[in-house]
Order: C-alpha cells, then sequence, then structure tokens
C-alpha cells in the first residue's frame, strides 16, 4: 500500500466513523443531548389535526391551515430537558411546544386541555391577549419572567426542564417561567384557553401548527437530554 | 364413648359441615350478584358535570339533557372487568343520550372523552338526524351496529348492562346481547367529523352519562356496576 493510498483510507474511514457519529440515533456521549428530528424527514413524528408540517432546507417548517399538532411518536418523556431551536417567519407569527401531554394524541384539543404549550408568540396583543399569552409562558397559565425573545429572522434556543412536576423554561439563556403543579393560576379568560388541573409528570411532546401558512415558524433542531 | 354417640357425633359435625359449606355458598352467590349502585337516587353525589350545562335528580331519576349539553361522570375512578347496569327511559318517544365507558382520563370537558373513550349510543332513530345503524341503541356510536333492535321506545324503561371485559366490550340490552367488540376488531372510516377518532381504547376507564342538548331528556332510574368473577 503506498503512503498516498493509505492517507486516503484513512481520511475515508475517518469521514465514514464522522458521517455515521452524526446520523447515530443514540445520545452524543460528550453532551448527553438526543436528537429528536433527523434534518432530513419527519421520522418519528406524526401530525394530527389540521394543517400539516413539511421538511424544508433541513428545517421543520408550519404549513396549512387550521390547528393541528406535530408529534413526537417516541412515548412520554419527564425529567429530562428539551432543546428546540426556533425562529419565527415574520413577527408577528406563533406556534408553540407542547409538554406533559397525559397520553398518545389524536387530536390537538386532548394535549390543550390536558398538557401544557409553551407558548411562541411575540406579540398576543394582535389577538387581544395579554402576557400570559407571551413567548416562554406556560399559555394561558403564567407570564413570562423576562422578555428573551429574539425577533425574526434571528434564531431562538429555548430549553424546557422537566422536573418532576416542575417545569422550566429558559428562552436565550433567560428564565422566562418556573411553574410547579398546584402553583396558582388566572381563571380562564376566554374558551380557547385550556382547561386548568394537574399536568402529568411525564408526557408526549409537539409542536403546535397555528395556521401554519400564515403563521410561519421554522424549527432547526428538537432535541433531549436526560436529567441527572 | 359408646358406638350410638360414636354415631350421634359424626352426624353432628356432618350436619355443621353441611350448615357452614351452605352459608359460604349462600354468601359467594350473594357476593356474584351484588351490585354497587353508583347513583343514590336523591342527588348527583358522587358525579360531575363537564360542559355547558348541568344534570340534575327529579322524583328520584338523573335527568340529561334538559339543562344542556355536557358529561356528568362518576368521579369514583376508572373501571375495568366488570358490568356496568343502566336502566333508563326516553322522556319522548325517542330522545338522545349515551353512556360513555373507557375513557383514559378524568374528563375537564366532553371532547376527549368521544375521542379517546366510547359511547354505548342511546337513539333508536339516528336516521332523522340522517345517521345510519352504526349510530343506534346499543353500538359504540360509529365503530358498531346493533346484533339486535332490543330497544323499548320513550317512556318505557329499558335494562342496558355493558361489560368490560379486558379489552371485549360486551352489551347486553332487555336481555338481548347488542355488541360484542374486542379492540382490534375492523370499523368502519369516520364517516362524519362528528364521530370519534379511531384507535385503541384502555382496558379501564372513567365512564358517564350524556346530555346530547335541551330537546334529548333520557331519565336513569339506575346505574349500578358489579365486579367480573
Amino acid at each position: 500500500m503506498s503512503k498516498r493510498l493509505a492517507a486516503h483510507v484513512c481520511l475515508w474511514l475517518l469521514a465514514a466513523a464522522f458521517a455515521l457519529h452524526a446520523q447515530s440515533p443514540v445520545p452524543d456521549p460528550q453532551s448527553g443531548w438526543k436528537q429528536l428530528f433527523n434534518g432530513q424527514d419527519l421520522i418519528g413524528w406524526k401530525h394530527v389535526g389540521e394543517g400539516s408540517m413539511r421538511v424544508e432546507n433541513g428545517l421543520i417548517r408550519t404549513n396549512g391551515k387550521g390547528v393541528g399538532l406535530l408529534y413526537w411518536t417516541g412515548g412520554p418523556v419527564g425529567n429530562c430537558t428539551i432543546r428546540v431551536v426556533y425562529r419565527t417567519g415574520g413577527d408577528y407569527d406563533h406556534s408553540g411546544v407542547f409538554v406533559r401531554i397525559p397520553i398518545e394524541p389524536r387530536d390537538v384539543e386532548m394535549p390543550t386541555d390536558y398538557g401544557y404549550r409553551v407558548q411562541i408568540d411575540n406579540h398576543p396583543e394582535t389577538s387581544y391577549e395579554d402576557e400570559y399569552h407571551l413567548t416562554g409562558a406556560l399559555y394561558s397559565f403564567t407570564t413570562p419572567l423576562a422578555r428573551a425573545w429574539r425577533a425574526s429572522p434571528e434564531w431562538n434556543i429555548m430549553e424546557i426542564t422537566l422536573d418532576g412536576s416542575r417545569t422550566v423554561v429558559v428562552l436565550n439563556g433567560a428564565k422566562v417561567t418556573d411553574y410547579a403543579e398546584g402553583d396558582p393560576v388566572p381563571e380562564r379568560k376566554f374558551d380557547w384557553e385550556p382547561r386548568r388541573g394537574r399536568r402529568p409528570d411525564q408526557g408526549w411532546i409537539g409542536l403546535e401548527n397555528d395556521d401554519g401558512k400564515k403563521h410561519t415558524v421554522f424549527f432547526k433542531e428538537i432535541a433531549i437530554k436526560p436529567s441527572h | 364413648m359408646t358406638f350410638k354417640r360414636k354415631i350421634a357425633m359424626v352426624v353432628v359435625f356432618l350436619a355443621a359441615a353441611v350448615a357452614c359449606l351452605s352459608v359460604v355458598q349462600a354468601q359467594s352467590g350473594a357476593s356474584t350478584k351484588d351490585w354497587t349502585p353508583l347513583f343514590n337516587g336523591r342527588d348527583l353525589g358522587g358525579w360531575k358535570f363537564v360542559g355547558k350545562g348541568y344534570n340534575d335528580v327529579k322524583d328520584g331519576l338523573l335527568q340529561t339533557g334538559v339543562h344542556g349539553e355536557g358529561l356528568l361522570y362518576w368521579t369514583g375512578g376508572k373501571l375495568g372487568r366488570c358490568t356496568i347496569r343502566v336502566v333508563y327511559r326516553m322522556q319522548h318517544e325517542n330522545d338522545n343520550s349515551g353512556v360513555f365507558i373507557r375513557i383514559p382520563l378524568e374528563p375537564r370537558e366532553d371532547e376527549m372523552p368521544i375521542n379517546y373513550g366510547y359511547e354505548v349510543q342511546i337513539d333508536n332513530h339516528p336516521e332523522t338526524g340522517g345517521e345510519d345503524e352504526y349510530h343506534s341503541t346499543g353500538a359504540l356510536y360509529s365503530l358498531t351496529k346493533p346484533l339486535a333492535k332490543a330497544w323499548k321506545p320513550g317512556p318505557e324503561w329499558n335494562t342496558m348492562e355493558i361489560t368490560l371485559d379486558g379489552p371485549r366490550t360486551v352489551v347486553v340490552l332487555n336481555d338481548v346481547k347488542v355488541t360484542d367488540y374486542t379492540e382490534g376488531d375492523p370499523v368502519p372510516d369516520r364517516k362524519l367529523d362528528f364521530e370519534p377518532i379511531r384507535g385503541r381504547r384502555p382496558d379501564e376507564g372513567w365512564i358517564g352519562l350524556q346530555s346530547e342538548s335541551f330537546q334529548d331528556v333520557v331519565l336513569f332510574k339506575e346505574v349500578a356496576v358489579k365486579s367480573l368473577p
């Protein structure tokens, strides 16, 4: 084997190892994060309700009319951190990240009334909603502790920690929600707001499609890391 | 001990044994026939209404529908491996209600029970609402069609017994089997957008009574449950 050929083989092996590593569904042993979106298609995800989601240039984008939910089919998760990297198409576009959905979803209503939605909406006032409906809030239950969002087209990093019955949301490095089951919440103001009541410690997760063609949100990464 | 006394002892012993056995048998016979009433005939203690209206009790009867749409569920928790007996009558010649079973979560509203549980339908004339036989009394609403037309029109009393045996659901109406469905058996596609979303239902679930509309008044005399042996 010539030196040149040996170098070639070495490079190939390295490249192959790197490719395998990048595609591996097992958690990255270094960071502990497991990618739930493969960057190519929606394998491992399922859409219920109206509208749809599609993958475009390596990003999940909301699409279509009506309200729907793209949920991860891997089952309930708890005692973990979920990292979502997203950007909104325009300043007034909205979506949300569902957590603590008690059973596998068949529609978007059950997740609303029995789970939580971590809201993505920088301007709820345009739909006559107050600060309980802002980005980072548990939709209609809490007000964000800080306004930490970045406007379109910048990327945002949202980390949602499910710690038993406690839910902590960190947006772009700033803590915006810290809620434990049983903490007081306001009464329902609108009939589209979720029903009150305890949410489970573990639940299914998903991304909301809220009239996605009009309100476009792009997701680059959805990853999960178990707590220690 | 004389031989006579020995005989007498044996006779007494045998008699005692027989007496004991018959008591045990009588007790076990009684317990398998034992129905636990879930409706006390006076008020809605142990029940909770979700939806737009409310239910109440009039002349010892639980009345659904008259005060608006929703679901009255039993707050005692999930039921499985049991028979649920419901004795009801319609106020008019035909009215619409239903008995919900296998609801996986404690209800907070009346939509989740439709899409994640079953409704054993009470409606003798679904054709008046443009629905077919998959929507008539005794069917698992929209999923099965009754094996027989065993219903009695209002104001006659009907006895419905719903047995939850693991993944199998059997409905007996007025002593005639009208439904015998096991999870996984084929069902038709959804025809109407208010029909339940398909998918497996749990072996155990919360139960409830439907209030369809203020025009659909169904009166319940008894709601009771008995464990399967």
